[in-house]
Parts: structure tokens; C-alpha cells; sequence
């Protein structure tokens, strides 16, 4: 495997080696693309994929615009302080609950899923509301960092997701039957994420101070009685995401048009509590410009090294592992989700489901689990749990594409090895929630009738 | 002598039977060079986007491609009549004039220029009306009617003033669930029920008047093309035209098979009635003559088009008996 | 990044110091372009912003053109239709994206993992980025700019426009990528002559605030 693969080895490991030199991760992975063709005696024109890549994948790519228009929306929230008075506010809401505030970004994160699957905007967009707010109320950053990546990826797995909607046509299943298969599993990752908080913080009291207790104090001091704080503070916000989800529900816009709205509503808002004027619009489209410049160019660089590292038979490597392995019908299966996570310490979704999952869908569909587990129940469960996996690669170090996101918007102010640390707990989680579902697939299926 | 493997770039995914062509054209080609030219056929996005697969297999980037002919309608306008002619002649009409009139000829001058050498070897039936969530009873239905049509159909509809827009392929399920738009065009049943259109719309409307046959073909860059010989070449053909025999053989009846099971899932099917159907002719010969206007390689082929299948209808008529 | 002249600290040798003016003078009005560039793109988002309510607008009004004339326009060509704005849309994100990259380089916004990065002696830091711009980032950006030529003719050529009466002139989207990636490659040039400044004369090595562009 050594000769023949050595290249496409060598590539990963040379990818492992460079990001810890701390360069660039987008234009290390564009870099060594190009690099590796020439090690690899790749004819150059080959490389004109990539620019067609570039072109197709990211400009031309449209769902894509919500990524510029919900990270302004997250600007704009943070630099008007409604982001800051929503969080305090539910924080009040929670009284003296222990890590309240945690809670409650668990559950912005799990209500702004339903209003997009694209992980780099949620992710972006819950950082800017929810961090300043509770490392300035003492959290510790681990929990802040954690709590904001995990919660911001649900929007991949809980429908609308665009995810679900490709996985679909891609494995020839009821694309309403995957929205149904993956609620339920989603919704409950979001329970496993309050319980793991809410027991942290029980445990551990210094993670996550109480407002009384953390910096915050002098806010809470003279303060509205909180009815009257409920509707000043929480009115906005909440209009805000009943525009954007009421738009999709009402069928006045896609996902991503949504995003639209939910980027000028927050604009509104900050008119009318008159904090917008030139200066801060100025502030807000610059920050937006580099902060999804960020985002999009890690996408860039990722199209280059993959097509690369396919050519150079890293697509076969993969096939070879998978088939002839002679292992029973869940013993292949683990085998699958361990490559799957693995894959996505370094490849895309779109990469994996539109490469991998042909490749594993024809092993997938003869697999008899017994039960009802056969024929197209197995694929609808299958790609609920694929669906899992891939959210959890994005919180995977070192390539975990949320906690670059993450990373990006801190402004240099956290190592990645916090962040790193950081997400360790939620992806045990992530781990739980999957083999629950292995064990229990009635978790998945019952909401779409298939658990017979 | 020319390459022995060829990565072929897919524009379709491999399981919908329209992506499936190419795999059939594959294993054809391997049976009669006797395995000495292999393909490797790519999913979408695999070397490079759907949409890219021309600009690609013409500059070399990609060896060779499998594609919906009307996708390049952008940069040969003349695609559109092979891809999506609306009102257009029967499937075997069409074939009679791709393989033993001009239509081939016309459709490689147009590549030329473009370095890319074309042989279309996959035809699928007419494509469906579309689907609907509203009903269409008259032609003033389509009023403000918000549609997902590309080509010389939306330009048909557009002068009954319907909204045709373009709505991602990931969002079109979202868009039509949640009444962004009314209506959505798509493919063949057989491709359509992959899309999961029948949870979310009423109606399933039939004749697809706007694309009357469409052709599929294997693209390959023409430097790479003129590497084989020609015995090879020949070779490429026979596999081509054996490919698109199993195509017309195997599609028709499998569309009603599967719009039999669509309906048992409660999907309404549907013809749209003749006056609209009248009306839309009508619409259509305005928007060609628009066309031939602006486009005289289209007039070219329209025009040879319509003289050879007039002879073909003509000698089926005159066979016509009782069935 | 400074543009301003310092004092040269007399400590160090001549040539140092005059490398570092040097070196300093070219990479200014490089990342001073990159810069005002992104400063100026970045109205855009607003322009993306108009341009999807505008689509959802004329989509809820059921408005599919909103105006046809009879001479063809450069990239309106000769009508302004719902999928017009539509994919005004992507043009505009197009740009936005491109222009933005030189930028968040300029604020060193991109994203690296630092684990080891930050235990480096500043000096270090700079062979790093220096190194990887000339070995990875520049490269690639020049590689595929060239061989977006292909695409950008064809696309010129052909008059390549909306299968969907949207936007003409298709070409024009399709080069700024190259444009894009070779003002990034000048960005980055720009970094490694300040890089090298800062290398020559650790002087002029003071912490900005990065945001401040
Ligand atoms: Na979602
Ligand atoms: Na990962």
C-alpha cells in the first residue's frame, strides 16, 4: 500500500506537519495542492480542475452567500448590544440556574438550525452574540468555546439542512423521510449538550460563575425588573428570528434569502435602538468582508488538496480499505463510521458524501441488520448516522472546520489548543448521541414510521 | 495509441439512470476494445462541478465528460435544441436525424472551435410537464406563476408572464415544501422520484411540451481524440451507439412503472388541457422565430431538423394501423 | 505594517537598516492596495444584501422583468429580470470573496493553528509566513490565475451568458478570479518585504491592532 498510495500518504502527513508550523491553514492546504502535483508528476493542465473548482464550488455557489449575510447579521447584533442584553437577560430569565447562560446559547443554537445548515455562518454568527458576553461573566473559555462550536454545527443535522437535502439524492431516499429521521437525533444532541452544562457547571462552579458572581455584576446592579427587560430585550431578537424562520416556514424565501432578511432585520434593529450610524455600518461590512474571506478561503484551499490528493489515488486507498474487509453487518459498520471520522478530520462534507457515500452505498444497501433494518430503512438510518458523523468531524481537532471558524473570529486572542481542549467533552457527546443511535436506530425511524 | 484509462467527468450522479449512461458506455467500451480502453467515470464535483465539465474536457483539465447537451447552452446557444427544444420531433425522429441526417454534423461545427469532440449516445424520452403545486386549468394560470425552467421553455412561459427563476438543485425540495415557488421542471420520472418532489407538490402535469427529447453525450477532449486510431475511434461509436439502444429501450416503459408507484403515494397525474397546450405552441413559434433571428446556426439546425422528421412522421402516418 | 519613516536604530549595521527601508517601501503600496481594496469591496455585502431582498420581493410580487430596453448593456444586457438580481447575487459574493482574502491577510484574520506558533521568537513567526508565501501561497495563486485563462477566453469568446435570461457577459465574473488571486499574490509579496523589514530591523516590529484596516 506503501508504494502505491506513498504520495497520497505523504500528503496527509505533510498537511499535519505544515498546520502546526501555524501557517495559514487555507493557503497551506491551496499550497501543498500544488506542490504535490508537481512531487507527483501530475500534468499541469490537470490543475485546471481547480480553478473550475473555485469558479463552480465557491463563487458561482450560492448557498454560500449566506455566509457573508448571517456573519453581518452577528456583527451587527454584537456591535448594536443586543446580542449582550439577550444573553443577560435570559441569563436573569434563569435565575440562579448554574450555567444558565450556556443553557440558553445551547438553545439559540439549537432554534437558529432550523435556519440554516451552513456550519461557518451559525458557527460565526452564535461566536459574535454569545462569547464576549460570557467570558465577561467569567466562564471559563473552554466551555464558552465548546458550548458556541458544538451548538453551531447542529444546524448541519437539524432540518432544513442542505446536507440531508444532497444526502438524499445521493443514496436515492425520501428527502422528507431524512428531514423527519434526523429531528429527533438532533434535538436530543441538543439535550445532551444542556445536561453535560448543567452538570459542569453543578460540578464545578467556577466554569461558569453565576452574573452575581462574574464581571457582569455591575450590569445586573440597577437594572429593570425583568418583565419589563423580558420585553425590551428579548422582543427584538425574537422578531428577528421569527422573520427569518417565519420567511422559510411561509415559503417567502429560501434558507438562503433568509439570511437576507434575518442581515437586515438586524440592521432595523440597530436604527431603531439608534445605534447604527456610518461609522459603525463602515466597522461591520469590513469585519464581515475578512470574516467570511476567512471562512471561504479555507474552503479554496481545501478544493486543491483534494482534488490532488485524489489523483494521487487517495480515493482508491480509501475504496480498498472499505471493501474486502469480511466483517459482518455491524462490525462493517463501525468499520464506516470510524473512516468517516476519521475522513473528516480533513475532507469536506460535500467532499465525503459526493466521493465516499457513492462508494459505501451499494456495501450499505445489502447489509441485513434483521428487523426492520434491511432494505431502504437501513439507508435512511444509515445516513441519519453518516449525518451525525459529519457534524462531529467539523468539531474534530486538528481539522475541525467550526474551530477554525472559531479561531478566526477571536481575533488571535485564544490559542486553537484552548479550543482544541474546548471541544474534547462535546465530541464524547457527539460520540454518546451516535451510538445511541447505533444501539437504539428507533431513535431515528420512529418519527418517519419506519421502526415498524 | 491513445490513453488506455480515461477519467470521464460525470455531470449527473451515477444512480439516476441519466448519469447511468455513462457507466453503460463504460462497460460497452471495454467489451469491444477488449478492455484496452477503460473508463473512470467521476461523480459531479469529484474533478469538478456539474457545470464546469465542458470548460474543462475543452481545455484539457479533464480527458472526457458525460453530459445533458443543454447545459452549454450558456456558451453554445445552439445546445438548446438538442437539450431542451420545446414542441420539438419524436425521440426516434430526433435519432433518425442525429445519426443518419445532419444533426451530429451541426452539433460537432458548433464544438469545434471549442476543441471538444461530441458523440451523443443517450437520449432520454420526453421529460415531464413538471411538477405543480397549483393547478393549471387555463393559460391565465400561469400568471405570476413562480416556476424553476431554464431555456427556451422559460422563455415560452415568460410571455405569459410566469416568474421563471432559478433555484439551486439542493433548495428546489425546500423552495416547492415551503411555496417559495409554484412549480419546478426536473427530468424524467425515473430521475424525478430520486428528488422527493411527490411529498411536497399536488400535481405531476404531463406532456413535457418543453423539451420534446433530449440528448446525452460523451464529450472528450479532441488532442486526446486524435491520439487513437482509427479502428479505436470506431470502436468509441459502436460503443456509443449501443449505449443509446439501451437507453430507448429501456426508459419508456419504466417512466409509467414508476409513475404507477408515484401514485400510489397520492401524486396526481395530470395533462395540461389542449387550449393551454394550443396557446403554448403559439407562444413557442414566436420565441423561435426570435431565435432563428439572433441565432443562425440554431435556424440551420431547426430547419434540417424539422425537414427530416416531417419524413419520418410522414412514413409512420402512412404506416399508421389499429392497435 | 508601517509606512511611516522611522528613526534608524544606530545600533544596528547599515545594511540592515537600509534593507529594512527597502524592503519596507515595497511592501507599502502593495498592502496598502490589498488593503483599500477590501476597504472599498466591502460595501458589497450591502449590495448582496439589496440584491437577495430584491429577489425575494419580485418573487412575492410574482414580478418576473422588471424593465427590457433595446440595446444591449454590459452585463444587464438587454433586461433586468427577477433572475437577474438572482445572480447579481453571486457576482457580487464573487467579488466580495476575492477582494476579501488580501484583506483578512493584511489583518491576519486566516486562520492558523498556533500551538506551537505561539511559543516562536518573533523572527521565526516571520521566516514562517515568508517561506509559505513563497513557496505555497504565491504559487498557487499564480498557477491557477494562469490556468483560469482557458476559462475566462472560452467565456469571452463563446459571449458565455444566463441560461436563465439573467446576467450577460459571464466573462466578466470569470476573470476576476484570476484578477483576484494575482492581487492576492501581490498581497502577499507585499507581506514578505514587510516580513523582511521587520526581520532586518526589529524596530519597526510593533504590535497594531489588526482590526484597525
Ligand atoms: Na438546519
Ligand atoms: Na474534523
Amino acid at each position: 500500500m506503501l508504494d502505491e498510495y506513498g504520495l497520497a500518504i505523504a500528503m496527509v502527513l505533510a498537511l499535519l506537519v505544515g498546520i502546526f508550523s501555524g501557517y495559514p491553514v487555507a493557503f497551506l492546504l491551496g499550497g501543498l495542492g500544488i506542490l504535490f502535483a508537481f512531487i507527483g508528476d501530475i500534468p499541469l493542465p490537470f490543475l485546471g480542475t481547480v480553478s473550475s473548482r473555485i469558479f463552480g464550488g465557491v463563487i458561482e455557489n450560492w448557498l454560500l452567500i449566506a455566509i457573508p449575510l448571517f456573519v453581518f447579521m452577528g456583527l451587527m447584533l454584537e456591535r448594536s448590544g443586543v446580542a449582550r442584553n439577550l444573553l443577560l437577560t435570559l441569563q436573569r430569565l434563569f435565575g440562579n440556574v448554574r450555567g444558565g447562560l450556556a443553557v440558553s446559547v445551547a438553545l439559540l443554537g439549537v432554534v437558529m438550525a432550523a435556519s440554516t445548515g451552513i456550519i461557518g455562518a451559525s458557527v460565526v454568527m452564535l461566536g459574535l452574540l454569545a462569547l464576549p458576553v460570557m467570558l465577561k461573566q467569567g466562564y471559563k473559555p473552554e466551555m464558552a468555546y465548546g458550548v458556541v462550536a458544538a451548538s453551531g454545527t447542529l444546524g448541519i443535522l437539524i432540518p432544513p439542512s442542505i446536507m440531508l437535502v444532497l444526502m438524499g439524492s445521493i443514496m436515492q431516499i425520501s428527502v422528507g423521510a431524512l428531514f423527519k429521521a434526523a429531528l429527533v437525533p438532533g434535538l436530543m444532541l441538543g439535550v445532551l449538550y444542556t445536561l453535560y452544562l448543567l452538570l459542569a457547571a453543578w460540578f464545578r462552579p467556577d466554569w461558569a460563575p453565576l452574573a452575581s458572581e462574574g464581571g457582569a455584576a455591575e450590569d445586573t446592579e440597577q437594572q429593570a425588573p425583568l418583565a419589563v427587560a423580558l420585553l425590551r430585550d428579548l422582543l427584538g431578537p425574537v422578531v428577528l428570528i421569527v422573520a427569518v424562520l417565519g420567511s422559510i416556514m411561509a415559503g417567502i424565501a429560501t434558507p438562503t434569502e433568509a439570511a437576507a432578511i434575518g442581515a437586515a432585520g438586524a440592521m432595523l434593529l440597530a436604527l431603531f435602538l439608534r445605534q447604527l450610524n456610518v461609522a459603525a455600518l463602515r466597522d461591520v461590512c469590513r469585519s464581515t468582508s475578512k470574516t467570511s474571506a476567512m471562512i471561504l478561503f479555507v474552503v479554496v484551499g481545501a478544493t486543491c488538496f483534494s482534488v490532488v490528493f485524489k489523483r494521487l489515488g487517495g480515493a482508491d486507498m480509501i475504496e480498498e480499505m472499505i471493501t474486502g474487509t469480511g466483517l459482518g453487518p455491524y462490525g462493517l459498520l463501525l468499520l464506516l463510521m470510524g473512516l468517516i471520522f476519521l475522513l473528516g478530520f480533513f475532507l469536506e462534507w460535500i467532499e465525503i458524501s459526493f466521493v465516499i457515500l457513492p462508494l459505501l452505498l451499494p456495501v450499505v444497501s445489502e447489509l441485513d441488520f434483521g428487523g426492520v433494518l434491511q432494505g431502504d430503512t437501513v439507508l435512511v438510518w444509515f445516513a441519519i448516522l453518516v449525518a451525525i458523523n459529519l457534524q462531529t468531524s467539523f468539531l474534530t481537532p486538528p481539522f475541525g472546520y467550526a474551530l477554525f471558524y472559531l479561531k478566526g473570529i477571536t481575533n488571535g486572542s485564544v490559542g486553537i489548543g484552548t479550543i482544541y481542549k474546548s471541544i474534547i467533552p462535546f465530541v464524547l457527546l457527539q460520540l454518546a448521541g451516535l451510538t445511541l443511535c447505533i444501539l437504539f436506530p428507533s431513535i431515528v425511524l420512529w418519527l418517519p414510521g419506519l421502526s415498524g | 495509441a491513445g490513453p488506455s484509462k480515461l477519467d470521464v467527468a460525470n455531470t449527473f450522479n451515477t444512480n439516476l439512470f441519466i448519469g447511468e449512461g455513462a457507466v453503460r458506455f463504460a462497460q460497452e467500451l471495454e467489451t469491444v476494445t477488449d478492455g484496452k480502453v477503460k473508463l473512470k467515470v467521476h461523480n459531479p464535483g469529484d474533478l469538478v462541478p456539474a457545470f464546469e465539465v465542458f470548460n474543462a474536457v475543452s481545455s484539457g483539465a479533464v480527458p472526457a465528460g458525460w453530459d445533458w447537451i443543454g447545459y452549454w447552452a450558456g456558451t453554445v446557444p445552439v445546445t438548446n435544441l438538442y437539450g431542451a427544444l420545446p414542441f420539438g420531433p419524436t425521440p426516434e425522429a430526433f435519432m433518425s436525424w442525429m445519426w443518419a441526417d445532419e444533426g451530429t454534423e451541426i452539433l460537432q461545427s458548433a464544438y469545434d472551435q471549442y476543441n471538444v469532440k461530441v458523440l451523443p449516445c443517450f437520449i432520454s424520452p420526453q421529460e415531464t410537464g413538471g411538477w405543480y403545486s397549483k393547478e393549471i386549468k387555463d393559460i391565465k394560470d400561469f400568471e405570476g406563476l413562480r416556476i424553476r425552467i431554464s431555456g427556451l421553455g422559460a422563455k415560452v412561459l415568460n410571455k405569459f408572464g410566469a416568474s421563471t427563476q432559478l433555484i439551486p438543485g439542493g433548495e428546489i425540495y425546500l423552495a416547492l415544501e415551503r411555496g417559495r415557488i409554484d412549480a419546478t421542471e426536473f427530468s424524467v420520472p425515473q430521475v424525478d422520484q430520486v428528488m422527493g418532489f411527490e411529498e411536497v407538490t399536488k400535481y405531476y402535469y404531463f406532456p413535457g411540451w418543453h423539451q420534446s427529447a433530449s440528448w446525452f453525450s460523451f464529450i472528450i477532449n479532441k488532442d486526446v481524440w486524435n491520439e487513437y486510431d482509427d479502428a479505436t475511434k470506431a470502436k468509441f461509436e459502436t460503443a456509443c451507439r449501443s449505449t443509446l439502444q439501451w437507453a430507448m429501450a429501456e426508459a419508456p416503459a419504466e417512466q409509467i412503472r414508476t409513475i404507477r408507484k408515484l401514485e400510489e403515494k397520492g401524486i396526481e397525474v395530470k395533462r395540461f388541457p389542449d387550449p393551454v397546450l394550443a396557446e403554448l405552441r403559439k407562444a413557442w413559434d414566436e420565441v423561435r422565430e426570435e431565435e432563428m433571428k439572433t441565432n443562425p446556426l440554431f435556424a440551420k439546425a431547426y430547419e434540417s431538423l424539422m425537414k427530416h422528421s416531417k419524413l419520418v412522421d410522414e412514413w409512420y402516418e402512412l404506416q399508421a394501423t389499429p392497435r | 505594517m508601517s509606512c511611516k519613516q522611522l528613526r534608524d536604530d544606530t545600533r544596528l549595521p547599515g545594511w540592515r537598516q537600509s534593507g529594512a527601508r527597502w524592503c519596507a517601501c515595497l511592501a507599502c503600496p502593495l498592502i496598502g492596495l490589498g488593503r483599500w481594496l477590501g476597504q472599498v469591496s466591502s460595501w458589497l455585502v450591502l449590495g448582496v444584501m439589496m440584491a437577495v431582498l430584491a429577489t425575494v420581493l419580485m418573487n412575492a410580487l410574482g414580478i418576473n422583468e422588471l424593465m427590457r430596453w433595446d440595446d444591449k448593456v454590459l452585463l444587464l444586457g438587454k433586461a433586468i429580470t427577477i433572475n437577474t438580481v438572482t445572480e447579481l447575487q453571486w457576482h457580487l459574493f464573487g467579488v466580495l470573496t476575492l477582494l476579501g482574502a488580501g484583506y483578512a491577510m493584511h489583518a491576519n484574520m486566516h486562520v492558523r493553528v498556533d500551538m506551537l506558533h505561539h511559543r516562536m521568537s518573533p523572527a521565526l513567526k516571520h521566516w514562517v509566513e515568508i517561506v509559505g508565501h513563497l513557496v505555497l501561497l504565491i504559487p498557487f495563486c499564480i498557477l491557477i490565475a494562469w490556468l483560469s485563462k482557458h476559462m475566462v477566453q472560452m467565456s469571452y469568446v463563446s459571449g458565455e451568458q444566463s441560461n436563465y435570461g439573467g446576467l450577460t457577459d459571464r466573462f466578466l465574473i470569470k476573470g476576476a478570479l484570476p484578477t483576484g488571486l494575482l492581487l492576492l499574490a501581490l498581497g502577499a509579496l507585499g507581506q514578505v518585504f514587510d516580513r523582511l523589514a521587520r526581520i532586518l530591523d526589529p524596530a519597526r516590529d510593533v504590535e497594531e491592532n489588526s482590526d484597525a484596516g
